[in-house]
């Protein structure tokens, strides 16, 4: 029944905007977990602040909450101001939390104008769950904000990466086609040119609250779960710690053996985020279908990925990202073909000098492997099974610490 | 550190491998999908599958002169038929005349 509600809200959304299945269903499996967030990023006027209002009134009806970058967004008004007449007569300073605090359905217009201090405000928001205000602290319980930008707008402000990396997935968004227009005008005879107003509130919080309960209790196939992590991994993974250095990939790849690995495509790495959200999604998939692929979960990284990591060079994130999946689908080809995690797993039973070689041979083609194999050998070392210079931790000079 | 063991054991379950004194065997076997194109003699030797059989040009040749082999034989059996069939049914009038004079 509540799935039927969540397929209806997709539907009710198809029928008044143009937006790609793809899309729609990552979005929705997005809605179905607590303290859900969605970046909406598209040229202007390409409908992504209609698709905000349209997800927000679909759930919350006329209870929700947008502010925006756009307008005038005075400091702290966001979150609440000072109740003047107990400031003026008693000296006391009480606090009146603005109507976005307490909403469950929250917009950000235009998130890229927003000033730095109420960006700071959200940002704390949405890490900590509760909001401050003149020394006082307000807690947030569950909530859906969904906020748009236009990056390349003038008036923007440079946010920090850690504050897009609190949104869950980034949804990019295109100008229609030629058919897409005639359809849309099509759409917009049919609601009388108010898509918006004429959407029906499908769900509702309480309902939404309980999906959200029995999604989070679904449980995951050990080997989805290994998947998330694996993929996650390959794009964090650094032999030479990129993250601790100065130098970025490529300079800080010369030389090194994983050149050709994705590795050094990915200037800054996701953070454990992404496999917190492709879980998140996966569970919802598992909900609403019924199951979850490796296939499913390539397509959704291509939202929980894009505004996580920078690369090396980019052309277009969505087509460069593409490309670094595909090459992951032959990784995880190869990996299988390798054999290798049995390997190691017969290595975390027991030292065999034999399957040690080999592992250190596929150590060589694949630095999740090897990083894995090298907190083995640190045992073994100690044990006097293992030379340190014969060890895939001093070859490839890991350093896990 | 025990969820990443249970994904390494179900991983490993899938793997079927057999470990004696120290070696490592696959007893696993790819299956050949049927549109990829296979070997002439995997094919006819080992059966292997495939809708497409590709076969060198030595091969080939071979297989050519092969059936050359074959017509010619073939053709050289046939004539000795046809002649065989020929002296069965030349004895087989004699012998009917020979019982006709005798009646």
């Amino acid at each position: 029944m509540t799935k039927n509600l969540v397929m209806k809200l997709g539907e009710e959304i198809k029928s008044r905007f143009i937006i790609d299945d793809k899309k729609l269903t990552i979005i929705l499996y997005n809605l179905l977990h607590r303290r859900s967030t969605l970046l909406l990023r598209a040229p202007r006027g390409t409908g992504k602040s209609t698709l905000m209002l349209l997800l927000l009134k679909g759930i919350y009806g006329d209870d929700f909450v947008v502010i925006s970058g756009a307008s005038e967004v005075k400091r702290g008004e966001v979150l609440g101001r000072l109740h003047l007449p107990s400031l003026e007569k008693e000296g006391v300073e009480k606090v009146v939390w603005a109507s976005f605090v307490q909403a469950e359905g929250k917009g950000l217009d235009e998130v890229n104008r927003l000033n730095p201090y109420t960006t700071a405000n959200i940002y704390h928001m949405l890490q900590f769950g509760e909001v401050w205000a003149y020394g006082k602290r307000q807690k947030i319980g569950d909530y859906t904000l969904i906020a748009n930008e236009n990056p390349h707008d003038p008036t923007t402000f440079a946010h920090p990466p850690p504050f897009y990396d609190r949104f869950d997935v980034t949804v990019y968004m295109r100008s229609l086609t030629l058919s897409e227009k005639f359809a849309l005008q099509e759409k917009l005879e049919k609601y009388d040119g108010d898509i918006v107003g004429s959407m029906p509130q499908v769900l509702d919080p309480q309902t939404l609250s309980e999906i959200r309960r029995e999604v989070e209790e679904v449980e995951l196939d050990v080997e989805i779960k290994g998947y998330i992590n694996l993929l996650v991994r390959d794009f964090q993974a650094c032999i030479r710690n990129r993250e601790f250095s100065d130098v970025k990939p490529l300079a800080l790849c010369e030389g090194c053996h994983f050149i050709r690995d994705v590795c050094s495509s990915i200037r800054v790495g996701p953070s454990e985020r992404a496999a917190i959200v492709l879980t998140q999604l996966a569970k919802a998939k598992t909900w609403l279908d019924g199951s979850v692929s490796w296939e499913d979960l390539l397509e959704m990284a291509l939202y929980v990925m894009p505004h996580r990591i920078t690369l090396t060079k980019t052309r277009n994130i969505l087509s460069d990202l593409r490309e670094l999946l595909n090459r992951e689908k032959a990784k995880m080809r190869d990996r299988e073909g390798r054999r290798q995690w049995f390997i190691l797993n017969e290595l975390t039973k027991n030292f065999n000098r034999g399957l040690y070689n080999r592992a250190r041979e596929i150590a060589l083609e694949d630095m999740v492997f090897a990083e894995e194999l090298s907190k083995l050998e640190g045992r073994w070392i100690k044990e006097g099974k293992v030379k340190p210079e014969e060890s895939v931790t001093y070859n490839l000079g890991i350093e896990l610490s | 550190m025990e969820a990443f063991q249970q994904y390494l054991e179900k991983v490993s379950s899938k793997t079927k491998v057999k470990i004696e004194k120290g070696r490592i065997r696959w007893i696993e076997r790819y299956e050949a999908i049927d549109n990829i194109p296979v070997d002439f003699f995997d094919n006819i030797y080992l059966n292997k599958r495939g809708d497409i059989v590709v076969l060198s040009k030595s091969t080939a040749q071979d297989i050519k002169e092969r059936i050359s082999f074959l017509e010619e034989n073939l053709y050289k059996y046939q004539r000795l038929t046809k002649v065989l069939v020929a002296a069965c049914i030349a004895e087989l009038i004699i012998i009917l005349a020979l019982i006709g004079g005798l009646l």
